[in-house]
């Protein structure tokens, strides 16, 4: 953003930064919580959803992530960067964030996951994987489907779906929810050959497991290894 | 609200200390005429006030760093050459090296101090002290931060106490060992932190955040890099109020 001599702005404009930041008080926001509770806090969440944009085409639009799975994924913090086509550059950037915020750690990343899922297991709490990425058609998973996911997920709909498992990442996924498009919740289906899914599947797994080698410095994190993808 | 006395932080002969300063008041001072560089605020036609931070546009992960001392070498997660991470190692002799040239900075200088809180849990915020030259910085962590009320400002005993010195550089940096002229650096035993050579706001808040991060999951507390909504009943809200978050 840049702001010419008369003030006025131009929101394209990325001479300074990509990264322009604007602040303002939290009383701006018209339905923020401190209007409605005298705390500004809410009660122990039912459902953490992790959000995963994959560009690899790989992961399911969403899986039922089991306590260990969890601190898996919150640990690896992965998501996919699509590098800028005007720069002609197709191959999507892997970004893997310890926790969703590597930057703002201080402590062993094993920490954060397991107090996360100390408090999700008192109060009874799911984890899910939700893929807003691509599959296998080339295109990303529709709006209308990842409604329907996060309302199966907040209506309970996902509880009662019956479910597969998803080899090599070892994950459940519903095979059946309603107002999502039966055909990708196996991200398998959405390939042409199921074969395409297993190379970038074992690829992607890869990258998983050489990223989760940082955490294996202490029992904790070399005890979660057997919650992620595997080959062979 | 008591007068403030910032010789216990080693800050002498301040001209003038506005202490928890108005949104009035701030844009004022952020808008007076006279001020240089990326003091000075300009108002736009959408009646927000713009500044500018120079060449730190973002936050300068590799001039972070941590003192490693008897209460963070056990406890924090080092960078090392194999599994690099941001959070470097500073001796405790550098660390009063880099806070002497902060407060140093802020001596006799016409100074801004907000107090606030980070946390919404009374038993487990952090209150914090920021001490600073510049008024949109203290606009800034005013917007950031929880305001305490007038009780609360009248009571307030600091748990964290940020220097912010946007105006000093590390010139001798090299002999320091440390990465550049920048320098933000945390103590987790005295509870400070100390901003040298960036104007980036967000040194500030982001720094709170990782101290968040240092002393509540030892508490047994959760933190997160996360947001979270609920309506009036403790139930989520419907998909569309929660569209932005989920990046579409």
């Amino acid at each position: 953003m840049a702001v010419d001599a008369a003030g006025k702005v131009d929101f394209h404009d990325k001479s300074v930064t990509e990264n322009t930041r604007a602040s303002y008080p939290i009383s701006h926001i018209e339905h923020n919580v401190k209007k409605i509770r005298a705390t500004s806090s809410g009660p122990a969440a039912k459902n953490v959803i992790f959000l995963s944009a994959d560009a690899f085409g790989v992961l399911p639009p969403v899986s039922i992530l089991t306590p260990e799975q969890t601190k898996y994924y919150f640990l690896s913090g992965f998501t996919a960067k699509l590098a800028g086509t005007e720069r002609g550059i197709t191959e999507p950037t892997p970004t893997f964030s310890a926790c969703f915020g590597q930057a703002f750690l201080e402590l062993h990343p094993t920490k954060y996951a397991d107090e996360l899922v100390k408090k999700m297991e008192k109060s009874g709490a799911k984890a899910f994987l939700v893929n807003t990425g691509w599959n296998g058609t080339g295109k990303r998973i529709s709006i209308k489907d990842t409604r329907g996911i996060i309302d199966a997920i907040l209506n309970g709909d996902v509880n009662k779906a019956p479910t597969k498992k998803i080899p090599i990442f070892n994950l459940e996924v519903p095979t059946a929810l309603p107002g999502v498009d039966t055909n990708i919740l196996d991200p398998r289906n959405t390939y042409v050959k199921a074969a395409e899914w297993d190379a970038k599947a074992k690829n992607l797994a890869e990258r998983f497991i050489k990223n989760f080698k940082k955490y294996e410095g202490n029992a904790e994190g070399k005890k979660l290894v057997a919650a992620g993808p595997k080959l062979d | 609200m008591a007068v403030l006395k910032l010789e216990q932080y080693g800050i002498t002969g301040a001209t003038e200390i506005i202490h928890n300063p108005s949104y009035e008041f701030l844009f004022e001072e952020e808008m007076k005429s006279g001020l240089e560089g990326y003091e000075k605020g300009q108002l736009t036609e959408l009646d927000a006030v713009n500044v500018m931070t120079g060449v730190y546009t973002g936050r300068s992960p590799k001039d972070k760093y941590i003192v490693m001392d008897e209460n963070s070498k056990d406890t924090v997660w080092w960078t090392t050459p194999e599994y690099p991470n941001d959070n470097h190692v500073m001796s405790e002799e550098v660390w009063a090296r880099v806070k002497a040239l902060a407060v140093k900075q802020l001596c006799g200088k016409r100074l801004f101090v907000v107090d606030a809180f980070c946390g919404a849990n009374k038993d487990t915020r952090m209150a914090v002290r920021f001490i600073m030259e510049v008024a949109w910085q203290a606009h800034f962590v005013k917007n950031m931060f929880i305001a305490p009320t007038k009780e609360e400002q009248e009571d307030f005993k600091p748990d964290f106490v940020v220097y912010a010195a946007s105006k000093a550089k590390v010139e001798n940096y090299k002999e320091l060992g440390i990465n550049s002229e920048t320098c933000v650096a945390f103590n987790i035993t005295s509870h400070e932190q100390v901003i040298l050579n960036t104007w980036y706001g967000g040194e500030m808040k982001k720094g709170m955040f990782s101290m968040m991060n240092y002393y509540l999951p030892l508490k047994g507390i959760a933190s997160m890099h996360c947001s979270a909504n609920t309506d009036l009943k403790g139930q989520p809200l419907p998909y569309r109020r929660r569209r932005a978050r989920l990046g579409r």
